[in-house]
């Protein structure tokens, strides 16, 4: 078994807002092993992207612990936590509002590298640089390029390459692909992959596309207004499915076959809301099983089956486990 | 992988630079290119030699009297006319200008150094710290700047000095509310997070992020406010605090004019018109700085 990198307990953000405490992440845990990828999915607002931030603390937690490579890093102070920027590294979603408008292509991937002063001369840092944007794929002359000069694919690839520079072992993927059209996801996609194989990195890889998150990840979790829902490997999400809301979830993947027939589980009325939510399963007033326990009692995630964690009252009577 | 370098290499959509110009370059390689903005400089660098090299450029002392010679219409001799005293209106102006531009760009430039790194701080920072600034603004704005003026040329003397002094300080809440509405915008995309993520510091985030970016409003109001400065520095000669007599000043001349306007129209026009063509060429450049910092208008 490969070594865990990243140890996620009881992570809790809330956010305070006029109408109380905004629930974002409510009690999520879980591991990631090194050169694996956990895949984080949920409808928007389910407090993914949150997440991925307060892991890598670009936001503080309320409570709980990340443990990185076996150090506990939420009550890092400034010097600890700016040594651990080198390792833990994120993608950004827009890769239009995530990149200084007024500096050029190269000045964007070398900043982190002046920032810590990895490269001592001038040529020493082009050389880098150089070497990076090879890496992701940036044609030399591009180097002097600004950003609103290049397409959305290009554009990504700096962001990755920016990602790259401290040449991190952990990137939080932040729906790096979703503002991009299919044909350049896919490009974006198999030069996450390659890294991953060539370096050995390690991704949170947050998205609400599920298509994507089947075709990167070892292992998936799913999110329902900050809670943890169920967690399991890619394979078992997509075959055997659980917990109600994530079968609601898989059953809007539209089948590409003309006259395919399926089983729709509609998912019915709203997301509610997660300020200062009422005890008991979140999802209890959209789920069609639920009874009386589930608006009363929170539950809590079981390994239902090997490797599979449900959060879920009723999880066996369901799906006819015992 | 293979297939992608290929697929770059085939665009050729985005321009092929070989190395960044220096800043100053590049910045007037895009200046240039708005002629209205070049001409506006031209007028300016015109004025300021005119300023500068007062001595030389006007044909007459600026506190030479003849009075049988008060009132004259533009002629050969005086090309704008001579005032009540019969001194050459165009020599009044012309040093007139050394005084107004003079307090005008200090001032501004001070209002803006001073209110925009209030304005920038307070926006990038918030919480207390923004709170204390912004209502110290709204406290000094509550209160007409000509009143600051009175007290600060009370308190240190009439002239140039106490009346640059007064001006920037009734200016430094305006630029502070420019520069932190432009960074709170700023401060909200997510660049400023990336940078954050790879570990730039607040100074860095500030300097490198955020001023670039938040640069533009701040010009603009720069270049409005530099034309109200001039009326303000006018406003206090007039009420005897700013300039003291005989040193010409465009708004003291004006002031001076307009008690003859019924009987003699060019004391009154020429500085008048002075006044807008400084104001035009100002807001010119300043409209052509602005495009050229911006890298999204390059072509």
């Amino acid at each position: 078994m490969a070594k865990t990198l990243l140890e996620v307990k009881h992570l809790k953000k809330y956010f305070k807002v006029s109408a109380g405490l905004l629930h974002a992440v409510d009690d999520v845990t879980f591991t990631i092993e090194e050169g694996k990828t956990l895949g984080v999915v949920g409808e928007s607002g389910c407090g993914k992207s949150t997440l991925g931030r307060v892991v890598l603390g670009l936001l503080d937690a309320t409570d709980g612990e990340v443990y990185f490579d076996g150090k506990e890093t939420t009550k890092a102070t400034k010097e600890e936590r700016h040594e651990l920027r080198k390792d833990m590294q994120i993608i950004f979603q827009d890769p239009f509002s995530s990149l200084n408008p007024r500096m050029t292509v190269k000045e964007i991937i070398g900043e982190p590298l002046k920032i810590y002063g990895l490269c001592k001369t001038k040529e020493e840092l082009d050389e880098r640089v150089a070497k990076i944007m090879e890496t992701v794929g940036l044609a030399d002359r591009l180097a002097f390029s600004y950003p609103h000069e290049l397409d959305g694919g290009r554009r990504q690839r700096i962001g990755v390459g920016r990602a790259l520079a401290l040449e991190p072992r952990f990137i939080v993927c932040d729906e790096p692909v979703s503002a991009l059209d299919v044909s350049i996801q896919a490009q974006i996609l198999n030069l996450m992959m390659d890294l991953q194989e060539q370096r050995g990195l390690t991704y949170i890889f947050v998205t609400h596309d599920l298509s994507v998150v089947k075709h990167i990840s070892d292992d998936i979790l799913v999110m329902y207004l900050g809670c943890m829902v169920e967690k399991c490997s890619s394979d078992d999400l997509f075959d055997k499915q659980l917990h109600p809301y994530t079968k609601g979830l898989l059953a809007a993947i539209p089948i590409p076959t003309i006259g395919a027939k399926k089983e729709r589980v509609m998912l019915t009325g709203e997301l509610s809301s997660p300020i200062e939510p009422k005890p008991g399963c979140r999802f209890a007033v959209r789920c069609r099983y639920a009874k009386d326990k589930c608006f009363t009692e929170n539950p809590v995630m079981e390994e239902v089956l090997p490797n599979h964690f449900v959060s879920c009252h009723y999880v066996r009577e369901i799906n006819g486990l015992d | 992988m293979a297939k992608d370098k290929k697929k770059n290499a085939a665009a050729q959509d985005a321009p092929v630079r070989t190395k960044k110009k220096s800043a100053l370059s590049e910045f007037w390689r895009m200046f240039k290119k708005r002629k209205i903005s070049v001409v506006g400089l031209v007028v300016v660098f015109i004025l300021i030699f005119c300023a500068v090299f007062a001595e030389f450029v006007a044909p007459y002392d600026y506190a030479e009297q003849d009075l049988r010679q008060r009132f004259t219409y533009p002629c050969w001799e005086h090309p704008l006319g001579t005032d009540n005293f019969g001194r050459d209106l165009l020599s009044r102006i012309i040093f007139g200008g050394r005084v107004s531009l003079l307090v005008a760009l200090v001032s501004i430039c001070t209002a803006v150094l001073v209110g925009g790194s209030f304005g920038a701080t307070a926006g990038y920072f918030g919480g207390l710290y923004e709170s204390i600034i912004m209502r110290c603004m709204d406290a000094i704005m509550a209160v007409p700047a000509l009143l600051y003026a009175v007290a600060i040329s009370a308190s240190l003397g009439t002239g140039i000095v106490s009346s640059t002094i007064a001006i920037a300080f009734g200016f430094v809440p305006t630029f502070t509310r420019v520069a932190r509405a432009a960074v709170l915008t700023v401060r909200e995309q997510e660049y400023i997070e990336a940078a954050k993520a790879i570990g730039a510091s607040s100074g860095r985030i500030i300097v490198h992020h955020i001023i670039p970016n938040a640069m533009a409003p701040c010009i603009v109001q720069a270049t409005v406010s530099l034309v109200n400065s001039i009326l303000t520095i006018s406003t206090l000669s007039f009420i005897g605090l700013g300039v003291q007599p005989p040193t010409p000043e465009w708004g003291s001349i004006l002031a001076n004019g307009r008690e003859y306007i019924r009987e003699f129209w060019p004391l009154a026009t020429f500085p008048g018109v002075a006044i807008m063509i400084c104001l035009i060429s100002f807001n010119m450049v300043g409209d052509g700085v602005r495009d050229a910092l911006d890298p999204r208008l390059k072509q």
